[in-house]
């Protein structure tokens, strides 16, 4: 057991403060959103990365860990820190090497009953059209004047080349592109390495899967009603990023504001992955820039894969997808800067929101989320490990006054993938896996074992304690039956 | 064991600790380990491409960051993956300089095993020192 609740003083049983006299040149308080049980599971090391954090200029009131965090580089994985637009810095480090890492949520009006017989050649044919593991490469074959395109277009241009539903834009976080993106400022190399990975899941904690609807795990029946979600349904929940593009733009722009940060900009920070720039500098507008063309291409990885498996299921059951109802429910993005207005201290206030391994959550009556949903509040997709289930969440309007409207993402780690490989064998796990019903197809049995359900935390615990936090409200809780495995 | 996953620095992502009696054997086997994360079994490449590449810092660790970065982005744009490694170190001024030939091939799902991608090698405690008459590394990849 980590000492954690040593440190951390306790506001709620949900709410966790350590002050600014922990660490020196702490600009700011840490708040962590955790249950008292998640708190003694978290890595130590989180509470160094976060009051790290607390230590960049221009942060605004806490630097914040939510319930799935666990350490990372620089930010913790579930950081969360706001800075102020002209004295704050923007860092790369906040965001994360796979910018716009995301989960994306599509409906069926297909129930159990109908995708079981099918199940098997589904989740075949996904992985067979839906690249994943290290080294995939996708269908989509484009120039280098094309990317350029294509990441200042967003998922825009896939509508245009028949990749998608014009409806598939509004149900997409910024309609599917960040309209600042300028390719001006992204290297060739970052090109090099993303040309060929539109279309493709990667590996690690990404995944593509099949889900159902269990009538008792409908929480909110109005909502759900409200988001198309009807009892036994089958749904499909997929999580990837940017791919080797975005972690290039990160990796340049990391080492261009450590030339700058300390000789131009006279920044000092206690690790090197938190290194910034001013955000109203030359270095931080590039980086914001280039951030952002990084935002697109994930918004068009993930609509490319939409495309394929549209194609899949009408392949399968014979029907043109709009007749199977696959419309998305919403694409939410894990890691990324923006710029959002918020209250404080009783006055609206823009700010760049650094959420790194969090999920932005708006509440009901924001005008950034479409209209369908203004009233609920934003969706928000909670993915969980390949054995135990997944969430969907609305935003709240407490989040807002709490964490600049952020919560969770996932379940977040606590065994380590070389531990994970030799406490589960890879074949064993496929094994029981299908006796419970979820079928899985990975690249490999050594990449499953790293994903074990047990090597994460306990995903039911993590959205309690983001529902007690008030930061989120549980919709519905989602069962694997398919899995598709990088 | 020239390098050594530890466990106790980072849970998300791969940490690896190396040690080498030589500067060159340090960034031979910071090759391979950050290799092996992605592939299970090294022994599985069969050195069928050669390619040359150059980098150079003015910092020693930063000289290894960019070595590995390399790697990371050839198998990206190239899918291709390396076992074997010749490493040549220069100082000259300020600036550290390396020139390396890769032996490997083209990542191939049929032939190897393949573990979790690396996306990006970090700063973070990232560290390269000599330690009596030895070198030694720590990283942690991006996984």
């Amino acid at each position: 057991m980590n000492n954690i609740l040593n440190v951390a003083q306790k506001i709620s049983n949900t709410i966790w403060e350590i002050p600014t006299n922990y660490k020196q040149g702490m600009n700011v308080p840490v708040r962590i959103y955790a249950s008292e049980q998640l708190l003694k599971l978290m890595d130590i090391h989180v509470i160094d990365q976060i009051t790290n954090v607390a230590t960049l200029p221009g942060i605004i009131n806490y630097a914040y860990t939510m319930p799935d965090a666990h350490s990372g580089y620089g930010f913790p994985i579930g950081g969360v820190a706001a800075m102020d637009l002209n004295k704050g810095v923007i860092s790369p480090g906040g965001i994360g090497f796979d910018i716009n890492c995301g989960m994306r949520l599509v409906l069926t009006n297909l129930t159990y009953k109908d995708v079981k017989p099918k199940l098997k050649e589904l989740v075949d044919q996904l992985y067979n059209k839906v690249p994943a593991g290290v080294g995939g490469s996708g269908f989509v074959k484009i120039n280098p004047s094309e990317f350029r395109e294509i990441v200042e277009m967003g998922s825009t241009w896939c509508i245009d080349k028949g990749y998608g539903w014009k409806e598939d834009l509004e149900n997409t976080e910024e309609y599917g592109i960040m309209k600042n993106a300028n390719s001006e400022k992204i290297s060739e190399i970052s090109i090099k390495r993303g040309i060929k990975q539109i279309g493709t899941l990667g590996s690690g904690n990404h995944y593509l899967e099949i889900q159902v609807v269990k009538p008792e795990y409908i929480f909110d029946k109005k909502i759900a009603k409200t988001i198309g979600i009807f009892p036994n349904q089958v749904v499909i929940m997929f999580h990837c990023g940017s791919r080797g593009f975005g972690h290039q733009v990160a990796s340049d722009y990391l080492k261009k504001f450590l030339g700058v940060m300390e000789s131009k900009y006279k920044i000092k920070i206690l690790d090197r992955e938190l290194a910034c720039a001013p955000f109203q500098s030359d270095e931080g507008q590039d980086y914001f820039s280039a951030m952002q063309c990084a935002i697109n291409m994930s918004f068009v990885n993930r609509q490319v894969i939409l495309h394929r498996i549209r194609e899949v299921f009408s392949n399968v059951f014979k029907k043109e997808a709009e007749k199977l109802g696959l419309s998305m429910v919403y694409d939410v993005a894990h890691n990324t800067a923006k710029i959002e207005e918020h209250e404080v201290n009783g006055k609206n206030k823009k700010m760049i929101v650094h959420r790194k391994g969090a999920t932005r959550a708006f509440g009901p009556g924001r005008e950034e989320i479409p209209m369908k949903y203004r009233e609920i509040g934003q969706p928000v997709i909670i993915g969980g490990s390949m054995e135990t289930g997944s969430y969907l969440l609305t935003g709240t309007k407490e989040a807002h006054n709490e964490t600049f409207a952020s919560t969770a993402h996932g379940s977040g780690r606590t065994m380590s993938r070389t531990k994970a490989k030799r406490t589960f064998r890879g074949e064993t796990l496929f094994k029981d896996m299908l006796k419970r019903g979820i079928y899985v197809k990975s690249v490999s049995y050594a990449g499953l074992a790293e994903e074990a359900g047990k090597a994460y935390k306990d995903i039911d615990e993590v959205v309690d304690a983001t529902v007690n936090a008030k930061i989120s409200k549980r919709i519905v809780r989602f069962i694997p039956i398919g899995n598709v495995k990088g | 064991m020239p390098y050594l996953y530890r466990e106790d620095i980072s849970i998300a992502d791969a940490a690896i600790e190396v040690n080498s009696k030589t500067l060159e054997g340090v960034f031979i086997d910071a090759g391979k380990a950050l290799t092996n994360t992605m592939i299970e079994n090294l022994d599985d490449i069969d050195q069928i491409k050669k390619i040359e590449i150059d980098v150079s810092s003015d910092q020693i660790d930063l000289l290894l960051y960019e070595f590995l970065e390399q790697l990371v982005i050839l198998k990206d744009s190239d899918r291709l993956i390396f076992n074997k490694f010749d490493i040549k170190i220069n100082k000259s001024k300020e600036l550290h300089k390396l020139e390396a030939t890769l032996y490997g091939e083209e990542i191939n799902h049929d032939k190897h095993e393949l573990c979790a991608d690396v996306k990006a090698v970090t700063l973070h405690k990232f560290k390269l020192f000599k330690e009596g008459n030895e070198w030694k590394a720590t990283l942690i990849l991006d996984i």
